[in-house]
């Protein structure tokens, strides 16, 4: 049974690779199957190709036990389901090469089709992220009304931490693969929107620079409570909770001694203002 | 979670009032390509066909969701960003020039009329930077200093070199945003249709203060080539940097 529907999914690879890839045996070692170089760089809004595309695969007959072409599993869904059946398996075989392969298999293509996805488990990483992040408004929304800004800010940290939760024992993982040279840029551009979001989501309005300190400092606290929360065996994460709350009182000391600074600035400049006028 | 998906859905109508509204816009920035993932676009794309009208808010109920490519967004924002900065520049060097000269009988008025205009330029624009959720720039701090020392530098020259170099700037100014128009007329969507509206405004206003600087002898300002030509290649080269930073 499991050779067939590997057969099968090896032909419906081989149909929609055809234009790139001689036509060849290809059996389970080969590596030429570069259907698409990374699904990252899929344009949202070209959706022609996912038309054609997904006839293409349609008209493959229906011997083939391959997942129908639904929406999710067109050649731009494709990936993300693999991925999503990957976040299922982390907690047994962690952010790695191997939870993926086995979800492509647990969905019926050919384990092989790990190849899609270069980097591993930093490409697992990547998706998770980026699903948290999309996850994180519609989790808030409601909400956030009615709280004080440091009040909405710790909810939408405690929010998206919450979100690790059920990979926690596997997050220290996560983190040196996030900390590789090679995915840092990933990693501290996921950073940068998830502080961007739970900002926005408090209800920034912030133009001036006062959008980088804040963007800033919550950044530093979220990634040392993220830290923390990966040794927390408290029940609820109390103590995440209670650690969240230190590090945002050592922010509100920063900022009042940020404020002096500026302070001083100015007086300087209205000086200068005045020495200029006379 | 209906009425607040409808709000995320219903996009904006109206920039200015928005600036001051709580109206969440998440409808320009979620729909945007960046941040556009299957995950978040089925929740769009299933309630999208049963939005709840009789917001009173939006004004139009089939009004779509600002969708932009990667390219477009970029634009945007590199649009955006510098269009505030630029704003912040033009506020300080009225700033520095009102400083030296704002007691001057002829030209202190005409300067406080104009900065009061810039001020409310400015407004705007970081209206729309949080409207867009567009990074504003790191270099804010730096365009303030380099702002006020040009104009106050300029008004020390005297009255027509200052007027010279309001000349200059607002030449530089009111070719960008005629550029940038140029830009946003491709891109077809009533948010974007508000954006051109405001941009065509404020491009009058700058036009109108340079015609304003040649009435009051900026061409008689000494060493006017000079002055001009310095002082536009550091505006070019101040829009090129606050694009990118």
């Amino acid at each position: 049974m499991a050779s067939i529907t590997r057969r099968a999914g090896v032909a419906l690879l081989m149909r929609s690779s055809s234009a790139i890839v001689p036509r060849t045996t290809i059996t389970p070692s080969a590596r030429q199957l570069t259907t698409s170089a990374s699904w990252r760089t899929a344009e949202p809004s070209s959706s022609t190709s996912t038309g054609t595309t997904t006839s293409t695969s349609n008209s493959n007959g229906a011997d083939h036990a391959s997942p129908t072409a639904s929406s999710t599993h067109g050649p731009k869904g494709t990936p993300d389901a693999i991925l999503r059946a990957a976040l299922a398996l982390v907690p047994e075989y962690g952010w790695t090469t191997t939870s993926i392969a086995k979800a492509a298999e647990s969905l019926g293509y050919p384990s092989i089709i790990h190849g899609m996805f270069p980097n591993g488990g930093a490409d697992l990483i990547d998706f998770f992220l980026q699903d948290c992040l999309n996850r994180l408004p519609l989790e808030l929304e409601g909400r956030m009304e009615g709280l004080s800004t440091q009040e909405t800010i710790k909810l939408g940290t405690l929010t998206r931490l919450g979100m690790i939760a059920p990979y926690v024992d596997r997050w220290p993982e996560a983190l040196a693969i996030m900390g590789q040279p090679s995915n840092v840029s990933m990693s501290l551009n996921h950073l940068a929107k998830i502080v961007d979001e739970i900002w926005y989501l408090a209800g920034d309005k912030s133009a001036d620079m006062n959008w980088y300190t804040k963007r800033a400092s919550l950044a530093a606290i979220y990634t040392t409570t993220e830290l923390y929360m990966t040794t927390d065996k408290t029940l609820n994460y109390e103590a995440t909770q209670r650690f969240l709350d230190r590090r945002f009182e050592d922010a509100a000391t920063l900022g009042k001694a940020t404020n002096d600074v500026l302070q001083i600035a100015e007086f300087g400049a209205k000086s200068v203002t005045g020495i200029l006028r006379s | 979670m209906a009425s607040t998906l409808r709000i995320t859905l219903q996009p904006t109508s109206s920039l200015l009032v928005r600036s001051t509204c709580q109206t969440v816009t998440r409808a320009l920035s979620s729909t945007a390509a960046p941040r556009q993932a299957s995950a978040a676009s089925t929740p769009s794309s299933g309630s999208s066909s049963s939005h709840i009208d009789g917001d009173s808010n939006t004004t139009a109920s089939n009004v779509p969701p600002l969708r932009l490519s990667k390219e477009q967004r970029a634009m945007l924002e590199q649009m955006i960003r510098v269009d505030q900065a630029g704003e912040l520049g033009a506020n300080w060097i009225y700033r520095g020039q009102y400083a030296v000269l704002g007691s001057d009988k002829k030209v202190g008025p005409l300067l406080q009329n104009m900065w009061d205009q810039e001020k409310h330029h400015l407004k705007v624009f970081d209206g729309i930077i949080s409207q867009y959720r567009v990074r504003p720039t790191l270099l804010r701090p730096f365009w303030e200093m380099a702002g006020f020392a040009l104009g106050a530098g300029t008004a020390l020259l005297g009255k027509e070199a200052a007027m010279a170099c309001t000349e200059a700037v607002e030449t530089v100014i009111g070719g960008h945003y005629n550029d940038q128009l140029k830009e946003l007329l491709k891109i077809d969507h009533p948010d974007i249709a508000e954006l051109r509206k405001i941009v065509q405004q404020f491009r009058d206003d700058e036009l109108e203060h340079l015609e304003t600087a040649l009435e009051h002898d900026a061409q008689k300002a000494p060493q006017h080539e000079h002055i001009s030509n310095f002082i536009k290649e550091g505006c070019k080269l101040a829009i090129w940097v606050s694009g990118k930073v």
